[in-house]
């Protein structure tokens, strides 16, 4: 009897012994929209139809600066992307001329930076609100001169006869919007 | 006569000793840092958190004149979660032990990868001079999460940690 009780008591000091148990924890991390768009480097581009060498000869047509860098980061949901639309918000391009634009190849950064629409090869002629590149989903170009995308302005004559000396400050505003 | 009772005596002081158990506090709800420079990621794109962010206390350990190991598994169940996201857990003291000398904890002190599939974390100790019962309180246990990014879909990602202690 007494080694029956044993046995008993050892058994249920090996079951006791071998439970399992557990706890928990939990971790959570909320992701946000974000939107944000700049031009590198700040301040004005210039560009200028000088005049001929010689008496005579035409003015040089087509003039270009490709010394600003499109930089934005971008976080969205699931299933949601976003574009760039440009667009001349102050001032006029001068009559006999046009100003165009034209995305190059990105450069550094990560993620899904989107499809040229405006591309060098292919350029806008810049007016009203108009998408240069599209279907940006979560990206970041990196930052400044030499991340993202180069930009690069020409102006062309479009019409000798309206040509008139003069200068004309025209500013060209970017915007990220959902679509 | 007065050996079988001794005996008796210090099985029951055995049974009545509770079975290991676990208890776990401290979630960890870490938040971005917002982006100032347009362009750029996420900066850090590592988050840490306090060296004490969970506290983990381990009780009903030991028992009678037998020496007594016990492993720590850690496991992560994912409410909605993204493989970008690598989670990392460490143990970074000691815990409080209820008899000096009696229970300590080791290994666990380097970053490890806390995957959905249950992996031997760190494992505590007891001595065989202990009389069961015992318990190591407030383990502190620091998180790690990495690639953060904005790549990532905008959402709230969460998953549930899971640590769990089984007799060696």
């Amino acid at each position: 009897m007494r080694k029956i009780v044993l046995t008993l008591l050892l058994t249920l000091i090996y079951l006791k012994g071998k439970a399992q148990t557990s706890g928990n924890a939990s971790v959570s991390l909320t992701f946000s929209s974000v939107a944000r768009i700049s031009i590198a480097s700040s301040g004005s581009s210039t560009l200028t139809l000088g005049s001929p060498a010689t008496a005579g000869l035409a003015l040089t047509t087509t003039v270009s600066d490709e010394t600003k860098w499109l930089n934005f980061t971008s976080a969205v949901a699931s299933g949601v992307s976003r574009r760039i639309e440009a667009s001349i918000s102050a001032g006029t391009v001068p009559s006999g001329l046009q100003l165009k634009l034209g995305l190059n190849a990105a450069v550094g950064g990560g993620g899904t930076l989107g499809t040229i629409v405006a591309s060098v090869a292919s350029p806008i002629t810049l007016g009203t609100a108009a998408t240069v590149l599209n279907n940006i989903t979560g990206a970041y170009t990196g930052v400044g001169v030499g991340n993202g995308f180069k930009l690069t302005y020409t102006v062309n004559v479009s019409n000798y006869g309206l040509l008139r000396s003069g200068t004309n400050v025209v500013q060209i505003t970017y915007t990220l919007i959902d679509n | 006569m007065i050996k079988t009772g001794l005996l008796g005596v210090l099985l029951t002081i055995s049974l009545l000793a509770e079975g290991q158990a676990i208890s776990v506090s401290g979630n960890w709800l870490p938040s971005i840092t917002a982006i100032s420079t347009t362009g750029s990621d996420y900066s850090p794109s590592t988050l840490t958190s306090a060296a004490n962010q969970t506290l983990i206390t381990a009780s009903g350990l030991g028992s009678l004149l037998v020496a007594k190991n016990y492993r720590i598994s850690v496991s992560k169940t994912n409410t909605d979660w993204h493989n970008n996201l690598v989670l990392t857990a460490r143990r970074t003291g000691a815990g409080t032990p209820s008899i000096l000398s009696a229970v300590s904890a080791s290994g666990g002190t380097t970053a490890q990868t806390i995957t959905n599939i249950s992996t031997a974390f760190f494992t505590i100790n007891v001595s065989f001079l202990s009389l069961g019962g015992i318990s190591l309180s407030n383990i502190p246990i620091e998180y790690s999460l990495s690639g953060i990014s904005v790549i990532l879909p905008v959402k709230t990602y969460s998953t549930t940690i899971t640590y769990t202690i089984v007799e060696l």
